[in-house]
């Protein structure tokens, strides 16, 4: 039994992990919650369309016996996520649908004399390029007269990044990254203008709530006891309106036409045609022929790649740190059909670490799975050039995986490394195709390689050698 | 006399606060925070409000609406 380390905020009830399984323990009031829920019509649908993850109640008596002690008195078994992801790793799109998710469950709880008890978009995750939402213990009897309790934790998380985005294009992923409860509203008031004030959602969620929640804060201080904890008498009715209104705000948000070098890929990249159709030629060749459980697509761009390996695989994550380029990937592959590609953004030079409390409840990226294959086209010239990170360095992270790696190495020559090197011609004059392949030969052998771009690039087929490389690289 | 009607409002005002909220404690894991919560049942009331106006609306133009709906019914009635 290995407990998950993310799951201790809500005393009712904590997930953890045995053999490859994912279980959930109830305490006495959340099981009795269960018993009633899964009965309901409501919830049965929202399991049943895949809008809320595949739940059993557990009844094998070896697992219950390991498993239920103390104050735990129920057990259930959970459908297991692929991968899983964090939300300052999505696009824009992927979290107002993540959003739009959540909100749609919560009107159609209340409806049904339910609710939700939070607002996290931890609560969340990916099957493939549909959000799927995985806490069924934040499902509980609707109490008459209390408001939504997760609203402040869903503007926090979900509706204060998405208007900063919409309307002033800030990447809250890196605010959201260092701060794993979101963006507060008085934190998100400092960036926005008076003209701000008046965008769509801004006035009320933003400065309405700074303003109240400062104004609250003052007169808590102010009393010299214990503050008080303020309920307040709203119907079920006021709630459901409200939520729905939250849904037609989200569901209009959209980001400001914007453009950057990688969401244009497809149309810029420096291949000719007979070029790309020899590298997909090759990536295809290797890929074809048996089934990848886990695929990580580094540097995916607009995905090119993970869709033509996403026959061949059961799950592809696939990684930019551009994030227009995986939105555009996000908003490709958006179809009601299942999927198998969870597109996220993170900048590969410095992938998300562990965090949160005792550096456990959040898992860096390296931690997180075991991938299969590992594509790495035309990105080593940005990790070696760019981000100064050494050849062998470099190497032996993606060594530390244990994948198999189809790796394109673009040569010193081609325009796209002679860009980057514009300003330090000198720096990298290690940076060859022989001293690359030394270093790889020394950690993977070479199975298969061929020229591209008439020499400028070489595409390899790299399997790991038993034994571990020299340097850690966690 | 604006006195008057500035302690009027005030009441007003003091009164519609009682009314939304109350010092009970709320039943959550989750600080749900004292401001989001006074914000939610403004935005709860409005939410409310504007879903009923907008069926009154609804009814209203409905009326002129009639005839249009009346002769679409009889075309799909079904003969005694």
């Amino acid at each position: 039994m290995t407990p998950e380390p993310g799951s201790f905020r809500d005393p009712g009830n904590q997930v953890f992990y045995l053999d490859e399984q994912v279980f959930r323990t109830l305490d006495a009031e959340s099981a009795a919650h269960w018993h009633q829920l899964r009965q309901t019509t409501f919830f049965q649908a929202l399991v049943k369309r895949e809008a809320v993850v595949a739940t059993e109640t557990e009844d094998r008596p070896g697992v219950r016996e390991q498993a239920l002690s103390g104050r735990w008195t129920e057990l259930l078994r959970h459908e297991r996520i692929p991968f899983v992801s964090y939300p300052y790793e999505w696009t824009f799109n992927m979290l107002k649908d993540a959003a739009l998710l959540q909100l749609g469950i919560l009107e159609d709880a209340l409806a049904n004399g339910w609710t939700l008890k939070d607002g996290s978009a931890y609560n969340v995750q990916w099957r493939g390029q549909r959000p799927v939402f995985i806490d069924v213990s934040s499902f509980e009897p609707y109490r008459p007269g209390e408001s939504w309790i997760g609203y402040r934790q869903f503007c926090m998380m979900f509706l204060i990044p998405l208007l900063l985005k919409a309307h002033r294009d800030i990447d809250t992923a890196a605010l959201c990254r260092s701060d794993l409860e979101g963006i507060d509203p008085e934190e998100a008031l400092k960036f926005i203008s008076v003209r701000d004030i008046f965008r769509r959602g801004v006035l009320s969620h933003i400065y309405l709530h700074a303003r109240l929640q400062a104004r609250a804060r003052r007169a808590e201080a102010a009393v010299s006891s214990a503050p008080p904890k303020w309920a307040i008498r709203q119907t079920a009715e006021m709630t459901l309106r409200m939520v729905q209104s939250l849904g037609r705000l989200v569901s209009k948000l959209e980001r400001r036409d914007a453009r950057t070098s990688w969401s244009a890929y497809e149309e810029t990249h420096s291949y000719d045609d007979g070029s790309f159709s020899q590298k997909k030629d090759f990536v295809e060749r290797h890929v074809r022929g048996r089934r990848w459980p886990l695929v990580y697509d580094l540097g995916c761009n607009t995905g090119t790649f993970s869709r033509l390996c996403s026959e061949h695989a059961d799950c592809i994550v696939a990684i930019d740190q551009d994030e227009l380029a995986v939105d555009t990937l996000y908003r490709r592959i958006k179809t009601p059909a299942s999927g198998n590609i969870i597109p996220l953004v993170m900048p590969l030079s410095n992938v998300s670490p562990d965090q949160g409390w005792r550096g456990r409840e959040r898992k860096s990226f390296e931690h997180r799975a075991r991938p299969d294959l590992i594509l790495c086209l035309a990105l080593i010239h940005h990790m070696v050039v760019s981000a100064n990170i050494p050849l062998r360095n470099f190497l032996d992270w993606i060594r530390a995986f244990g994948a198999s790696v189809i790796l394109e190495f673009v040569g010193p020559d081609d325009e796209m490394t002679l860009q980057l090197l514009k300003n330090r011609r000198n720096v990298h004059s290690g940076y060859t195709q022989e001293a690359f392949e030394s270093v790889a030969r020394s950690m993977f052998d070479i199975l298969d390689s061929a020229p591209l771009k008439g020499g400028r690039r070489r595409i390899y087929l790299l399997q790991p050698k038993a034994q571990e490389p020299t340097e850690a690289s966690a | 006399m604006l006195g008057s009607l500035d302690k009027i409002a005030g009441a007003l005002a003091l009164g519609v606060v009682f009314y939304i909220t109350s010092t009970h404690e709320s039943f959550a894991y989750l600080d749900p925070g004292a401001g989001s919560m006074i914000l939610t049942s403004i935005l709860g009331i409005v939410a409310a409000t504007i879903y009923t106006l907008k069926g009154y609306m609804h009814r209203i133009t409905g009326v002129f609406r009639r005839g249009h709906r009346d002769v679409a019914g009889s075309s799909t009635r079904e003969p005694d």
